[in-house]
């Protein structure tokens, strides 16, 4: 038995783990999700900001991490568009653009949202945290065209942009050190509110900026993105996939709990011998 | 067109997974078509941003100061020609330059200064302020090397930061079930893909 644990083919682990995650997805259980301070934060503060307003969504979603960031996204996005508050959104990740197309395909339509007019996808800049700098800087002059290259001069949402200032939050979606980037170079020189969608990867060193109230408010990975589904009363694939997760986790601690108990045990044998 | 691009990632994703059963052809191509497909997208872009930010207002504009950051930018290719390679140290030492001023202006005024005054001004109102302030002041006295055991009062300074130490660790779990969690929400995502999309049999 203790030998059968400890040579377990990690191929049966993979096969277990996904079934466990395929039932929830195909039959809900419904799990209770609480909501954690940060994301009640997050949505009570975009749910305050008042209509007409302008916000900048500061994108570095990929391929590796759309899994997380863009549900975070998309019910982000569909709350500002319930409200009436014009998006401003640009790239800083290569693959970036794509989901912003891919975004506004998805509601503008149901919220009657037009280019130009209620918002406005920016091409993606190459640079990083110089990129940012820039954003911070001066971005009426960083950016002169819209992602389809159409001039941004004459467009009625861009001509009532002077400077980052002139949005009434920021927000930067992204895995890596972006949030870090628009705390530097956006909230603390021009105290522009700002909010941070991260991967989960990345909360614990996230977290103290939300606790010094640099930000106010954070999303932290697929739960961030389902429990401001629940708040917003939008249901969508994050919260869908939320008992899913939580089985997965509960399968990986039976798999510690497993292993530490067979290695202690094996320890002892060993001892005896 | 839809459908295509649907039966392509799905027979992709399944591939990319495949690696989990053992190494084979399918993984394989998968992973150099998507190296492929990631580089040819970058190119494309870098050429653009070029083009749309450098090229044509210098051509159509006449702004010649565009041609400064474009001449760095052509440095750089000297790596491919041994003898003026120390020209390709130009360009790349401003970058670096650029990129260490702007980290360094970034992390004293929103890190260094701005979680210090926050960590100061913590209240012990609540029992997380008390485990952050412990906890700040554990793993700092963790990183003091300057006491010894015999020094006087030394083996308290140790045990505080064998707290910290302690400590530590439970940060770093908590980063690995962060991890854990990532990782199974890109396979939860995955799974929504092929059992919501491509075969379409999960509830709405």
């Amino acid at each position: 038995m203790l030998n059968t644990f400890m040579n377990l083919d990690r191929r049966v682990i993979y096969v277990v783990l996904l079934v466990v995650l395929f039932i929830p997805l195909y039959k809900p259980i419904g799990l209770p999700l609480p909501i954690t301070r940060e994301s009640k934060a997050t949505y009570e503060f975009i749910d305050k900001l008042p209509a007409d307003s302008v916000v900048l969504m500061i994108n570095s979603t990929g391929p590796s991490v759309e899994a997380e960031l863009y549900p975070q996204t998309l019910t982000m996005a569909r709350h500002l568009m319930s409200k009436n508050i014009k998006i401003v959104i640009c790239s800083l990740a290569v693959e970036a653009p794509r989901y912003n197309t891919k975004l506004f395909e998805r509601w503008a339509a149901e919220y009657k949202y037009e280019s130009g007019r209620d918002y406005v996808i920016l091409p993606y800049k190459a640079g990083g945290e110089t990129a940012m700098a820039a954003i911070g800087r001066d971005i009426v002059s960083l950016y002169t065209t819209d992602d389809n290259n159409k001039p941004l001069a004459g467009m009625p949402l861009w001509s009532r942009i002077k400077s980052v200032k002139d949005f009434t939050c920021v927000i930067d979606i992204g895995g890596g050190e972006s949030q870090r980037w628009m705390l530097g170079h956006i909230q603390a020189p021009h105290k522009v509110p700002s909010i941070a969608a991260i991967t989960a990867v990345i909360l614990a060193v996230t977290q103290p900026y939300f606790s010094s109230g640099q930000l106010v408010g954070m999303l932290s990975g697929l739960n961030g993105a389902a429990e401001y589904e629940l708040q917003s009363k939008t249901p969508g694939p994050a919260a869908a996939g939320m008992d899913a997760q939580s089985l997965g986790h509960m399968w990986i601690v039976v798999l510690v709990l497993i292993g530490n108990i067979a290695y202690i045990a094996s320890r002892s044998q060993t001892k005896k011998k | 067109m839809d459908t295509i691009g649907i039966w392509i990632a799905a027979v992709l994703t399944i591939a990319v997974y495949s690696f989990l059963f053992k190494e084979n052809k399918m993984f394989t191509f998968a992973e150099h078509l998507f190296l492929g497909l990631a580089v040819g997208h970058a190119a494309v872009l870098g050429y653009q941003n070029v083009m749309n930010m450098a090229v044509n207002p210098l051509v159509q504009k006449g702004q010649i100061t565009w041609l400064i950051p474009l001449l760095g930018g052509a440095l750089l290719f000297t790596r491919l020609f041994p003898p003026y390679a120390w020209l390709s140290r130009i360009p790349l030492g401003f970058m670096m330059g650029v990129a260490a001023g702007l980290s360094l202006k970034r992390a004293i005024d929103s890190e260094f200064w701005a979680q210090a005054a926050a960590t100061v001004n913590l209240g012990l109102n609540t029992l997380d302020n008390v485990i952050y302030l412990v906890t700040v002041v554990a793993v700092l006295v963790y990183f003091f090397f300057g006491v010894s055991e015999k020094s006087p009062g030394g083996a308290a300074v140790m045990n505080v930061g064998k707290l910290g130490q302690y400590l530590m660790m439970i940060a770093f779990g908590a980063s690995l079930g962060s991890t854990i969690m990532a990782r199974l929400s890109l396979v939860i995502g995955r799974l929504q893909f092929l059992f919501g999309t491509w075969i379409p049999i999960l509830p709405k």
